[in-house]
């Protein structure tokens, strides 16, 4: 068969398929020459235009259409052949771009529709919120651009300022991460920069090449950065899921894996020393063995408690792990000199120099040779007068006088108790209160002044005046009448309340002993030295002392007058007294003999450290380590769930005895960051073994949080008036 | 092709280390893919202004091609192949899919077609099929009614009538012939040659000739089919393609005024 068509111009006609329309007839194979206009019409009149030709009609049809017709034109010169007018078709080309033309017009439409008309949620519907916050109906909650119509979004989508897109802001209305919560990790810039000197210090080997492609797309960390970071929301879980390459982007000690090059840990668990002095390695090594009739702990769980949400292994209570051994220290059961605190003490004078050279001080003890005692001496340090005097006295003998250069200032000292006594007895509580305060620097709350009065009853104030200064009241009378008060001295009627056997002490510490020297609250190795005969109470009355003396009796704590004293004796473990007062009393003079354990009764700060507070200030640790909601540290653990993974080794699997340490020696300074603690830094190698990718996986989030510092959560700021109000669904 | 996949590999690589840092990959996604799509529609307007020294159509094709399938790579990546909540982005998906599978189609097609074509029957302009059908069908009809005069039977004509009319008035078969198979024009040729024992000598000569048209009638279906494939892709692929920018607008700025400060 012939071919159906010849590629000749005489034959064949040229196509122009980017036209938009064709000739209707172009389906018959016969399409005319002219074809259709741009806008679809046919133009077609005859096959073709005749010329005039020396006044002759010539066809002029194209050799392609048949060439020149046998007819020829019509006398008027109209082609013979007209041609029936087609309806012309969109040529390929042509229909698809009406296609496109109407796909664009209808989705640009329903566009407009859909955005004008507000019914924008669906249509960017990004999915459900996370179970932790499906609460939240509202889009404009955390999105302002929500809160305008899609016009608004221009701005919100191009602006430079963070407050159109408001994303964290609305984060931080209900999430609380400290002061700079969108610096990197809450935390300022210094701070971060000594931990990432630290942690370079204790890497070795280089950062992945990914990540060092990673460092060179973003050099420098952001001074900001927004929630969205990490976290995503409308997905299964708010919870952040980053990559440990992420986290590495910024920090300078970059690493492989947990296994390669992560740093060796330092100082992990213990970042300082332990609040409760408590020596693992004497008390495992040697005390529990001597003390089996005391049945010591045998297990790690015998002292310890998971603390709820398992991280710290609590200490269990001092009645359920110390009590057993050490009631005896805080009860002062042992104890060869006085167990009570002397609160207030009379000090000894050379009453008889005193009396030659007619020194007026009224009433005094003539068994009052003791030191005066560090909370006396806080007690008078309101008065300047009693201040100045103290002062010259410093390292004057009170019971050696033998010239008058301390005279006035003894005076003083004497005159400065007896107001105290006076006070006590005629404002009671409020009288007390006003000297602490002028004392300490500081009002009192009403639990403090409940807790350091001690709910000394009136009945021993009035005791104490009546054996100490009889004529109290008319020596003060005649003292404040600028009249002489003659030294009367005051025998003793009493038996002493100590029991005889009791040995002062020797050593002096402190602002307090360089004053009044050493020898304890009673001072009792002083009073012997003086006197050469024992306790400075009649021999008769001695052998005569009572079957159970006043100390004996307030065994279970309470107040009590000892011959030249008048002592608080601690009721057992947790005696708001005895802590009220080493509270108070901190930064005080006083504090470091109410401190020292040979000297108070108690013993608090046996096992009680105490930290440095700045300024002066001490801290006394009163609870060992406890979870701190408000604390957040960078690395987290949990002990429970770790249980389950120990085999025989238990806790000693990670917790390894460093018997070398010397772990007492940090004890003796306030500096809770030097110590040398009684365990081995926990090994990397140890969680090696099961935290890798494909065990228990090695994610930097496993066991590093990313907010880190104190905190709070943020608090709902709802009035009470809001309470008054009947209930609403909303 | 080596610098080919060294280029994916350096992509690759780049996006790997970008995933690292703080930044949201989404974004640099989303950003990527808005830039590509608006280069692979500039391919049309390319096209469209040929006027200009743009650069060669095949360069630009090329161009076209290799942005494409990267388009499609960052679609992947931008959407973690996650099916959307929302109307608009799950019609960006539908849209981006089948542009992105018509585009596919036609890239194969325009691969495989071509030669196909070359190598049967005479080469024919799409544009002309429909007349050169029409004059087949002009022929059909005269070998008919000449072997109806000459014979003075209509055995013929009633077979044409029956058989073989709608055959010549339209293109034919389309889909078999797009996926090579001959079967329906197979039973057409066997039918008319089961006639040929009822025919006279005559009426034999116009057979012959009905069946030279039949089958050249099936040559000319083999090319419609074919061209028309080439062509009926960018049915979809373009005004989608339109659709799919308007659509991606409108994503975009949505996507920022929502990002949460990112």
């Amino acid at each position: 068969m012939e071919p159906l068509q010849t590629f000749d111009f005489r034959s064949s006609r040229y196509e122009r398929p980017n036209q938009e329309w064709i000739c209707g007839w172009a389906r018959e194979g016969r399409a005319c020459p002219l074809g259709p206009d741009t806008r679809g019409h046919c133009r077609a009149t005859s096959e073709c235009r005749p010329v005039d030709r020396a006044g002759r009609w010539e066809c002029t049809r194209s050799e392609v259409a048949g060439g020149r017709c046998a007819d020829g034109p019509l006398p008027d010169g109209c082609c013979a052949h007209s041609i029936i007018r087609c309806r012309p078709l969109r040529s390929v080309k042509g229909r698809r771009r009406a296609v496109a033309r109407w796909v664009a017009v209808v989705t640009f439409g329903l566009l407009v529709f859909v955005l004008g008309r507000g019914f924008w949620a669906p249509l960017i519907d990004p999915g459900p919120l996370s179970p932790a916050h499906a609460g939240i109906a509202d889009c404009r909650t955390c999105h302002a651009a929500a809160q305008g119509d899609p016009m608004g979004w221009l701005p919100a989508a191009f602006g430079s300022a963070l407050a159109h897109r408001s994303g964290s802001r609305s984060c931080l209305e209900c999430h609380a991460f400290g002061k700079t919560p969108l610096a990197p990790h809450g935390l300022p810039a210094t701070q971060l920069a000594s931990m990432r000197e630290a942690a370079t210090a204790r890497t070795s080997g280089s950062a992945p090449l990914a990540l060092k492609a990673a460092r060179m797309i973003t050099p420098e960390t952001p001074a900001q950065l927004e929630c969205a970071t990490c976290h995503r929301e409308h997905g299964s879980s708010i919870a952040a899921s980053v990559s440990a390459g992420r986290c590495q982007v910024c920090h300078a000690a970059a690493f492989e894996s947990l296994a390669q090059g992560h740093p060796a840990f330092a100082r992990y668990p213990a970042k300082r020393r332990t609040r409760i002095n408590f020596d693992h390695a004497a008390h495992i090594g040697k005390h529990f063995p001597e003390k089996v009739d005391l049945k010591p702990p045998g297990k790690c769980t015998d002292c310890h408690d998971p603390e709820p949400g398992g991280r710290l292994m609590a200490v269990k209570t001092f009645e359920a792990t110390c009590a057993a051994c050490h009631a005896v220290d805080v009860e002062g059961t042992k104890r060869t000199d006085a167990r009570g605190l002397a609160f207030l003490q009379l000090p000894g004078l050379d009453l008889e120099a005193l009396g030659k050279r007619g020194v007026a001080i009224g009433d005094w003890p003539e068994y009052a040779e003791a030191r005066i005692s560090p909370l006396t001496d806080l007690l008078l340090s309101s008065e300047d007068t009693y201040r100045s005097a103290r002062s010259r006295l410093l390292k004057a003998d009170l019971t050696d006088l033998p010239d008058s250069q301390h005279d006035a200032d003894a005076q003083v000292l004497a005159w400065s108790i007896k107001m105290v006594v006076e006070d006590l007895q005629t404002g009671g509580a409020l009288a007390w209160q006003r000297r602490l305060e002028s004392a300490l620097g500081a009002p009192l709350t009403p639990e403090q002044r409940r807790a350091l009065t001690g709910q000394l009853p009136a009945a021993a104030v009035d005791e104490i005046q009546r054996e100490w200064f009889p004529r109290l009241a008319e020596d003060l009378r005649k003292h404040r009448g600028g009249g002489a008060a003659p030294l009367n001295v005051v025998r003793a009627v009493r038996a002493p309340a100590k029991a005889p056997e009791a040995k002062p002490q020797k050593e002096a510490s402190g602002e307090f002993d360089k004053l009044f020297g050493a020898g304890g609250l009673l001072g009792s190795e002083e009073k012997e030295k003086a006197s050469g005969e024992g306790p400075a109470v009649p021999a008769a009355q001695a052998q005569k002392r009572p079957a159970s003396s006043a100390e004996e009796r307030m065994a279970s704590g309470g107040w009590y007058r000892d011959e030249d004293a008048l002592r608080y004796r601690p009721g057992g473990h947790r005696d708001d007294f005895m802590r009220a007062w080493l509270d108070a009393a901190a930064g005080s003079p006083a504090f470091d003999a109410l401190s020292d354990p040979k000297k108070t009764a108690g013993a608090c700060a046996k096992c009680h450290s105490i930290d440095a507070a700045g300024a002066g200030q001490a801290l006394v640790n009163w609870s060992p380590a406890r979870g701190d909601p408000t604390q957040h540290s960078p690395t987290v653990f949990s002990h429970v769930k770790h249980f389950s993974m120990l085999g025989e080794k238990g806790c000693s699997t990670c917790h390894t005895l460093d018997r070398k340490a010397d772990y007492t020696a940090a004890f003796a300074g306030r500096d809770p960051s030097r110590f040398a603690s009684n365990f081995a830094n926990i090994r990397r190698e140890t969680c090696v073994e099961c935290h890798t990718p494909a065990m228990a996986g090695d994610a930097c989030t496993l066991c590093h949080r990313y907010h880190v510092g104190e905190f709070l959560p943020t608090l709902p700021a709802a009035a009470l008036e809001r309470m008054s109000r009947p209930a609403s669904k909303h | 092709m080596a610098w080919l996949g060294a280029a994916v590999a350096a992509i690759a690589a780049a996006y790997g280390a970008y995933r690292l840092t703080l930044h949201r990959a989404e974004l640099l996604t989303g950003w990527l893919l808005f830039a590509l799509v608006l280069v692979l529609a500039l391919y049309n307007l390319r096209k469209r202004i040929a006027i200009y020294p743009l650069g060669a159509a095949s360069a630009w094709l090329q161009l076209h091609v290799y942005l494409g399938l990267l388009a499609v790579a960052a679609f992947v990546a931008h959407t973690g192949a996650v099916w959307p909540h929302g109307i608009l982005e799950r019609l960006l998906v539908v849209s981006f899919v089948l542009v992105a599978a018509t585009g596919v189609l036609g890239l194969y097609w325009s691969r495989r077609l071509p030669n196909r074509l070359t190598r049967r029957g005479e080469e024919v302009i799409f544009e002309r099929i429909p007349g050169f059908i029409a004059r087949l069908r002009r022929e059909a009809e005269e070998a008919v009614e000449m072997a109806a005069r000459e014979a003075g039977s209509a055995t013929l004509a009633d077979h044409y009538r029956e058989h073989l009319a709608r055959y010549f008035a339209a293109p034919r078969n389309i889909l078999a012939h797009l996926h090579g198979a001959g079967g329906p024009n197979y039973a057409l040729l066997n039918q008319l040659d089961a006639l040929k024992r009822h025919l006279d000598e005559k009426e034999r000569v116009q057979h012959e000739k009905l069946r030279a048209l039949v089958e050249k009638k099936e040559e000319l279906d083999f090319h419609y089919a074919l061209q028309l494939a080439l062509k009926a892709w960018l049915f979809v692929h373009v005004p989608l393609g339109g659709m799919l920018l308007m659509l991606i607008a409108v994503h975009l700025v949505s996507a920022l005024a929502f990002s949460g400060g990112l």
